[in-house]
């Protein structure tokens, strides 16, 4: 298959580092991209995550490591490996119609004018923007050029395109849609797609697997249930949802992948939680538990850690609770229907499976 | 301040602005077309007795305009991808022909072309074969110093269309599998067309009354319809024949302005 090295990767990158003005701007960053497969990488501003998606379209070259095959943009790299690029900014032409801007691919591949435009207007139709096609850019909107944009994309033949910020300049209400038009694309062209966004809800539902990037490295790559289930870091537990994040001490192991923790500010508490690897008794842990794994009972419930809540935050599809400890310590628990008619000052009790909470570095 | 006084201080300025542009324009113009409406008949003779010249003026615009294009493109595109302190210090170098005098750049044209002239010496001191080539007075020699002189104006024309370029644009036809070239001119040159129309349209305007150019360069043998008007008024002072010629030469300017005033205005409409 095209776009296959025959490693099962398309791309692969094997301790990677670049630096741009004397600072590392990535630091040994090592993944693959499958054939068809939708990676999403997020992070906070400036982790890296647009030169990593330069790297993989070939437009930076690394200081140290591999990139595999080694890309050169625009034109087909061993295995048959081409990398398409839709920018932040889209790159779209300004003076050319939207017709014209579709056609570029095929025009630089010397596809003949007639041929050119029918395949121009074929995908613009495929993709349910056949509207368009005479159009210049400018007079869309920034959903409708988005769309222009990953539709030349597509025409490239690419083995693997890379989508940087691609819901940047969307309404927050057609976000939704376009996700859906994207997947619908994806599927139809059976492309692989590298996804770079600030949206963390929505790549987790989209991405097959995910990698978070902080500080120009991959702190955790997997897929997205398991990047949220068992976060390795503290940040990337926060980063990809609310969390409740707890000081402990590991007091021993209590089966494979699993230990017990201490609370200080739950006196008397022993807390089973999942780890990801060995930590030895005595050392300094965090554990994670989500708000939605946080069960709001009465106060007088036997097991329940007794509470008071402080505020209830309304959200829409989602609310949560905020409570505070005897021993001040400050939790949120997602909040069910029941619980909205809680008020600030109500006494209440939490419980939470043992499978959900999670222990991760201090 | 009274509302009568707050309108007064926004529009005098705008009005003595306007009387001042359009005063300038249809004065000349108004007396251009009495003195024709006098005798219009001649004003058919004076035409087609300078429709030759007209003919070679309209040429030697072209030509140069043609020639200066290609460079200007090339001063304007390095320029807008210059670090900024070398695009201040390349734009003022590509003003140097304008703040010079005209006469001054004629002059060292001829220093530079004559027989004895730089080019002369430098064929010497580099030991080329054969003699020099003589392009002073010849028409080469007046296309030479045109292009010198509306090449720069021609490049800042064209400087802010290249600056907007958006480096994504480059850098997403590079994807795209395009070569340099084909990205220069599909992206880049297409990009750019509207300010490469109005710059080759401002370079023929110029070139159509720089007469003294060809005047000292070429000599007789290139007699253009600005050289004919400065005759009129300085040697034969024959004001008539000499509005009759300007008017030839402000529609044969006018024309191309026009039409690249419908070509910016569609493109501002996309």
């Amino acid at each position: 298959m095209a776009g296959d090295t025959g490693t099962g990767h398309v791309l692969r990158l094997d301790r990677v580092s670049l630096q741009r003005g004397g600072t590392e701007v990535l630091r040994e960053v090592s993944l693959e991209v499958y054939p068809g497969e939708r990676l999403g990488v997020v992070g906070p501003s400036g982790a890296g995550k647009t030169t990593l998606l330069r790297l993989l379209a070939g437009l930076e070259r690394p200081a140290e490591g591999v990139v595999e095959p080694a890309v050169v943009p625009g034109e087909r790299a061993a295995g048959g490996v081409r990398v398409g690029m839709v920018f932040q900014d889209l790159g779209l032409f300004p003076h050319m119609r939207v017709r014209s801007n579709v056609a570029f691919p095929l025009l630089v591949r010397g596809v003949p004018r007639e041929e050119r435009r029918r395949r121009a207007v074929e995908a613009l139709a495929q993709a349910g923007i056949g509207g368009y096609a005479d159009r210049f850019p400018g007079s869309l909107s920034g959903g409708e050029r988005q769309r222009v944009a990953i539709v030349r994309t597509l025409l490239s033949e690419p083995s693997v395109v890379l989508l940087d910020e691609p819901f940047a300049s969307l309404d927050p209400h057609l976000i939704g849609r376009f996700a859906e038009w994207l997947e619908d694309i994806r599927a139809r062209s059976k492309v692989g797609m590298v996804m770079v966004t600030h949206d963390v809800g929505l790549v987790m539902r989209w991405a097959d697997r995910l990698a978070v990037l902080v500080d120009g490295a991959v702190v955790q790559l997997g897929r997205p249930a398991d990047l949220y289930a068992q976060p390795r870091t503290a940040f990337v537990a926060t980063f990809l949802g609310g969390a409740n994040l707890l000081g402990a001490v590991v007091a021993g192991n209590a089966g494979p992948g699993t230990v017990t923790c201490t609370v200080p500010e739950l006196p008397g508490r022993t807390v089973r939680a999942s780890v990801a690897a060995d930590v030895p008794a005595g050392a300094s842990c965090r554990l994670v538990i989500r708000p939605e794994h946080l069960t709001v009972g009465a106060e007088d419930e036997p097991g329940g850690l007794p509470c008071e809540v402080t505020a209830v935050e309304f959200a829409g599809r989602s609310a949560d609770l905020s409570v505070v400890t005897a021993t001040g310590l400050r939790l949120r628990a997602g909040a069910g229907s029941a619980d909205l008619a809680r008020r600030a000052g109500d006494r209440v009790s939490l419980r939470w499976p043992p499978a959900h909470a999670h222990a991760v570095a201090a | 301040m009274t509302v009568r006084w707050r309108v007064a201080a926004r529009v005098a300025p705008a009005a003595a602005v306007t009387v001042f542009m359009v005063g300038g324009l249809v004065v000349p113009l108004g007396l251009v077309l009495v003195e024709l409406t006098a005798e219009p008949d001649r004003f058919g003779a004076v035409v087609r007795d300078s429709l030759s010249a007209a003919g070679r003026s309209v040429l030697l615009a072209v030509v140069v305009a043609a020639i200066a294009l290609p460079p200007a493109v090339v001063v304007a595109r390095s320029l807008s991808r210059a670090r900024p302190a070398v695009r201040v210090v390349g734009i003022l170098l590509s003003l140097l022909p304008l703040l010079l005098n005209l006469l001054v750049v004629i002059l060292a044209w001829l220093v530079v072309l004559e027989r004895e002239g730089l080019v002369a010496v430098a064929w010497s001191a580099l030991a080329l074969p054969g003699d020099p080539p003589g392009i002073l007075y010849t028409r080469s020699a007046a296309v030479l110093a045109m292009v010198y002189v509306v090449m720069p104006v021609m490049a800042l024309i064209l400087l802010d269309s290249f600056h907007r370029i958006d480096p994504r644009m480059r850098e997403a036809a590079r994807m795209l599998g395009a070569r340099p070239l084909t990205s220069l001119v599909r992206v880049e040159l297409g990009f750019v067309a509207p300010a490469l129309v109005t710059a080759f349209v401002m370079g023929y305007v110029i070139c159509l009354n720089l007469y003294l150019v060809p005047e000292f360069l070429t000599g007789p043998d290139l007699t253009t319809l600005g050289l004919l008007v400065q005759q009129d008024v300085i040697e034969t002072f024959d004001l008539r024949q000499a509005s009759s010629r300007a008017l030839m030469l402000f529609v044969m300017a006018a024309l191309p302005v026009c039409g690249a005033l419908a070509v910016d205005r569609g493109v501002r409409q996309r």
